[in-house]
């Protein structure tokens, strides 16, 4: 699973690969614990690129479900503003 | 060619229009624009639009305020923050149909652009916070809002008038066409 590294650490890669983490999850970001390969345990920030839960419980899925969800498209804006417009315009009573 | 809102005029009812002859092949919906939504109009309960088309008035949409529980597995995918919302406030159509002389031309379709229009302007002109639009469906028109967007409200599961709701930030990346039904 690719994720891309938050704010909180830089490892010099815009990119990384981790298995099986485990982790937190902070709104879009999971602060994730790992060992490197000196055996220290290590932390970071990151958030995944690809939609496959590794949290367990409610909660982490919840909250990737939330990371994944689509934000309001300029399309979608775009478009209630021509009906909006058009709607006023169809009022003939005013 | 369907008939498209630009091609309606939306007048609000108004005894003077002449709505004997309006006639969408349902007694209840026919009544109600003949008569009852004048009182309805009158009590603050609802508000009617007629829709004329080259002088003649061929659907009506009746709208009103509203507001609906979501499960909370119907919201967390969107809703981003605060989850324990639980009330969202919404545009209901009361009524809405169409002369059966104008049915399956797009009219339904141009009606549902111009509700859209209205919640859209419910936030941006009266700042008036609404995300949904909502109605308690025909059985017989619950395909043609599934194909308006529409989805069941789990919270008012019933076979009868089955509630509805159109998200109206949700891009469904096709914008109405004609349909079929209304």
């Amino acid at each position: 699973m690719k994720w891309h590294i938050g704010e909180a650490v830089q490892l010099g890669e815009p990119e990384f690969t981790l298995t099986n983490p485990t982790g937190l999850a902070y709104s879009e970001n999971y602060l994730l614990f790992y060992r490197g390969h000196d055996g220290q345990r290590r932390s970071i920030m990151a958030r995944p690129i690809e939609a496959t839960p590794i949290l367990k419980g409610k909660d982490a899925e919840a909250l990737l479900r939330r990371a994944e969800s689509v934000v309001v498209t300029k399309e979608r804006i775009a478009f209630l503003k021509t009906a909006a417009l058009q709607s006023k315009k169809a009022e003939k009573d005013k | 060619m369907p008939i498209t809102l630009d091609d309606l005029e939306l007048v609000r009812a108004d005894p003077q229009h002449d709505i004997s002859r309006f006639d969408c092949s349902d007694d209840d919906l026919n009544d109600f624009v003949r008569t009852d939504c004048f009182n309805y109009q009158k009590h603050y309960l609802s508000h009617t639009r007629l829709a004329k088309y080259r002088g003649e008035i061929i659907a009506f949409v009746t709208l009103l305020a509203d507001s609906i529980i979501l499960e909370t597995r119907e919201k967390e995918s969107w809703l981003p923050f605060h989850k324990k919302i639980v009330h969202f406030p919404a545009l209901k159509i009361g009524r809405i149909a169409v002369h059966k002389d104008y049915q399956r031309q797009g009219v339904g379709d141009a009606l549902m652009i111009y509700c859209l229009g209205i919640a859209f302007r419910m936030n941006e002109e009266l700042n008036v916070g609404c995300r949904f639009i909502t109605v308690d469906a025909y059985e017989m028109s619950v395909s043609w809002y599934e194909k308006q967007g529409f989805v069941f409200n789990e919270h008012k599961k019933r076979k009868k008038h089955p509630s509805m709701r159109l998200d109206i930030l949700e891009d469904r990346n096709t914008k109405p066409t004609v349909s079929g039904g209304l």
